[in-house]
């Protein structure tokens, strides 16, 4: 397995944390862009998605640092759950900023890295991007907008860029952490453990030139979000 | 059985019933409310007002529960 360099957004905890790890059991060279630092010792840049400008310079930071970047995953996701009258619209588009947006914004900054060494893109949906539920419109609108997005990239860069939907279920991530009670996964639920779901990743990451993974639906075998 | 515990809706229970034998409003002689944490159960037979569903409209019955929950997995 050759992955040689990784960007990974969200790479400091739930899946993105799964997949940096495994990326270095892999002999791949992981890269974390995060808003905080990760807790493990791997290379990485603070960088806050939703700040203008912000994706673009850290992802020249680690083209910098690096030498270059062979593949992108896109993990960084946040939420605010209310109804759209509940929640402030700042908090609204917030998501909409990090999860749509900082995705677009990471990935067009390294597009001409990936052009050349034709590398491969992994943007992580949800669920939520394939089904509305209520009192998740934010979640679902952005969402909804990383697989537009990743389908249309996909069809654009057919032949010089491999491109991946991951679309996964529900994790065991602190994803779900200081939420209303009424927004967190039931006590019985089944979820996924983010190293299961990062196996896909490295997956879609080590196919052959030529050969495209996608999408990848990766949900808890009886976990309810799909179909 | 619970069913969902999501808030209660007048169109939910009444399309989970629709082919259920009993009818259980949200009214208060049902004693749901838009938060009980359960969809409902016939005050009279006891039994849950979906689990007299069987078949496909079951299967419907189900993933409207599933749409008007707010519980999240993902």
């Amino acid at each position: 397995m050759t992955l040689g360099t990784v960007l990974v957004t969200g790479g400091a905890s739930g899946l993105g944390a799964a997949v940096t790890h495994m990326l270095d059991d892999a002999g791949a060279r992981a890269v974390v862009l995060d808003r905080t630092p990760p807790s493990a010792p791997v290379e990485h840049v603070v960088a806050d998605l939703a700040e203008a400008g912000a994706a673009e310079e850290a992802v020249r930071t680690a083209v910098d640092r690096t030498g270059g970047l062979d593949a992108v995953v896109t993990c960084a996701g946040v939420d605010s759950c209310g109804r759209l009258a509940d929640v402030p619209a700042d908090e609204w588009e917030h998501v909409v900023q990090v999860n749509l947006l900082g995705t677009v914004r990471v990935v067009r900054a390294a597009l001409p890295e990936l052009e050349r060494r034709h590398g491969r893109v992994v943007t992580v949906a949800s669920t939520l991007g394939l089904r509305a539920l209520s009192d998740a419109t934010a979640y679902c609108a952005s969402k909804f907008g990383v697989v537009g997005f990743t389908r249309a990239f996909a069809a654009e860069t057919a032949g010089r860029i491999g491109v991946t939907l991951l679309i996964p279920g529900g994790m065991d991530t602190p994803f779900f952490d200081g939420r209303d009670e009424q927004y967190k996964p039931p006590a019985d639920a089944k979820l996924n453990r983010p190293s299961d779901v990062a196996l896909a990743v490295l997956f879609a990451l080590d196919q052959p030139p030529g050969c495209e993974v996608r999408e990848l639906v990766v949900t808890p075998s009886i976990e309810s979000s799909w179909p | 059985m619970v069913l969902g515990t999501g808030r209660v809706t007048d169109e939910a229970v009444q399309y989970a019933v629709a082919d259920a034998t009993r009818f259980v409003g949200t009214g208060a002689a049902s004693g749901l409310t838009a938060d009980s944490p359960v969809i409902g159960r016939d005050r009279e037979t006891g039994r849950d007002i979906a689990a007299a569903v069987r078949g496909p409209r079951r299967r419907a019955i189900d993933t409207k529960l599933r749409e008007l929950t707010t519980r999240r997995t993902t």
